[in-house]
């Protein structure tokens, strides 16, 4: 009896230990296509690390301040990328906010 | 799903989405394909993002994809004091998060300055530590950051990267003194399982001062509202830090390292940095001269059943709002609410008090309303003396807003 009741014991003690799996939905947004040469570089090494909305959700900013964040892309965050190509991409994705017209 | 968990979110939430046409319960029984076309107006420039259902989530605002970056919608607030686990944000800092972790393989070190270190697999920590529970805040740092003015670069949040619920665990002071830390001992630096995309990319790895570390209310959760937490939310253990921001509450936790200096990583000594100022701000638009790392939240107060843009039918000349309030965790002492633009102030009606590091309930009726357009406003003071600001403090991360919020509506009769 007491063995029974131990081993009872010992069962509501311990819950039953898990394993998560998840999957995650697709990724919806890409970056749109123009003629700068930092819309290439865009697609083959920003979104090694992250998805495109990371950029396109951003507010309307300024060359300098687009500048500044592909800079700590490749300084702080080592993208391999050089910084004519951190420039280029800065520049794509000012364009891509404030469209030629 | 079940009735209740129906009820929960599409009272209100969906139906208000800006570019979403009618949505009805019904929806809830469609295959996730149908939520894509779910689109909610954030009501700043550049803010209509998709409703999105993520694993063991309700349909969350989707911030950023890759790494995952969920909003929880503003009015799931007003469904309960406690945010479920399903309706709880999310926010990563690099992509290669886990998920697929089996808690019997997952192993918490203890390391560093310590006599004896310790590697704990899941099992040993529930047993062998004493288990506590309350409950707890958890907000971004960078909750509101696209309302900041001007905007500010960063990912692009509304109010809704907050929560409270219940949290289980241990303390980690325990599980320190259990690995004897050293004499000289100045920090714990700690990390979880997750990686960037590159390993050239700096690791997301935060410190936290010994003294915070073995801190009674510093605890190592498995739970959130008695369950397992979710993938998302750190399975299978993450560090409970109440009072501070998120990012000290690491997901996955797996080391903790207690070392003898100051870690110089680059998410402890360039992330989540603001202006060591007397108010963190800065003139807009200039640069920090000198900079402190953002630990405490700072007290607010939120409107929850009324958004700005609303227009309500008046009862008898009444309305009766409701809303919540936190601080760090002295309390909250009163909740003035102004119903003229912030001219006249009167106390609201604190709720019964869930913890000190918890959200807490207020409500106010206002009563001789006239038809006609106005500005509603909660402040919150805490017990510690702090109150909310008039003006928000600007400064470039956009982080710690604690600005009294205004909701405008219009009242018709």
């Amino acid at each position: 009896m007491r063995t029974l009741f131990f081993a009872l014991l010992t069962l509501l003690c311990t819950s039953p230990a898990l394993a998560q799996e998840i999957k995650l939905p697709a990724e919806t947004v890409m970056y749109p296509a123009n003629s700068n040469p930092g819309y290439v570089t865009a697609l083959q090494k920003c979104l090694i690390c992250h998805s495109a909305d990371y950029a396109l959700y951003q507010p309307n900013l300024s060359k300098e301040a687009w500048n500044k964040i592909t800079e700590k892309m490749r300084l702080s965050f080592k993208a391999p990328i050089t910084q004519e190509e951190a420039s280029q991409v800065a520049a794509y994705l000012f364009e891509t906010q404030h469209p030629k017209k | 799903m079940q009735e209740n968990e129906i009820s929960f979110f599409s009272r209100r939430t969906l139906l208000k989405g800006g570019l979403a046409s009618a949505v009805s319960a019904s929806m809830f029984t469609l295959p996730n394909k149908a939520f894509a076309l779910n689109l909610i107006n954030q009501g700043f420039e550049n803010g209509v993002r998709e409703l999105v259902p993520y694993p063991q989530k309700y349909p969350l605002l989707r911030i950023t994809t890759r790494p995952v970056h969920l909003e929880t919608p503003f009015s799931y607030f007003d469904q309960s004091l406690i945010t479920p686990n399903k309706a709880v944000f999310v926010r990563y800092h690099h992509a290669n998060h886990p998920l697929n972790i089996d808690e019997n393989a997952h192993i918490l070190s203890i390391k560093g300055n310590v006599s004896r270190p310790l590697k704990l697999s899941m099992e040993e920590l529930k047993k062998r530590f004493n288990q506590v529970s309350f409950n707890v805040v958890l907000q971004c740092a960078g909750n509101g950051r696209a309302l900041s003015s001007p905007r500010v670069p960063g990912a692009q949040l509304g109010n809704g990267s907050m929560a409270c619920f219940t949290v289980t665990g241990v303390r980690l002071a325990d599980v320190l003194k259990a690995a004897g830390v050293g004499a000289n001992a100045k920090q714990i630096k700690y990390r979880g399982t997750d990686e960037p995309a590159l390993p050239v990319t700096p690791a997301f790895i935060r410190s936290l001062d010994i003294k915070k570390a073995l801190s009674d209310d510093v605890l190592i959760v498995w739970a959130m509202n008695g369950a397992p937490l979710p993938m998302l939310n750190g399975f299978p253990i993450r560090l409970v830090v109440p009072g501070y921001f998120a990012p000290y509450w690491m997901k996955h936790l797996s080391e903790i390292e207690v070392i003898n200096h100051e870690f110089d990583g680059w998410f402890a000594k360039e992330a989540y940095m603001v202006p060591d100022t007397v108010d963190n701000g800065i003139a807009p638009g200039t640069e920090t001269k000198n900079k402190t790392p953002l630990r405490e939240l700072k007290v607010r107060s939120f409107i929850t059943n009324i958004e700005t843009g609303n227009k309500i039918k008046l009862k008898n000349g009444e309305l009766t709002i409701r809303g919540i309030a936190f601080d760090s965790g002295s309390g909250i002492r009163t909740v003035d609410f102004s119903a003229d633009g912030g001219k006249n102030w009167t106390p609201a009606n604190l709720g019964k008090s869930i913890g000190n590091y918890a959200f807490r309930p207020w409500s106010i009726t206002l009563r001789n309303l006239k038809k006609g357009s106005i500005a509603l406003m909660a402040r919150a003071t805490a017990n510690s003396g702090e109150t909310q600001p008039i003006i928000q403090p600007w400064n470039p991360g956009g982080y710690a807003r604690n600005v009294i919020e205004v909701v405008n509506i219009t009242l018709t009769s």
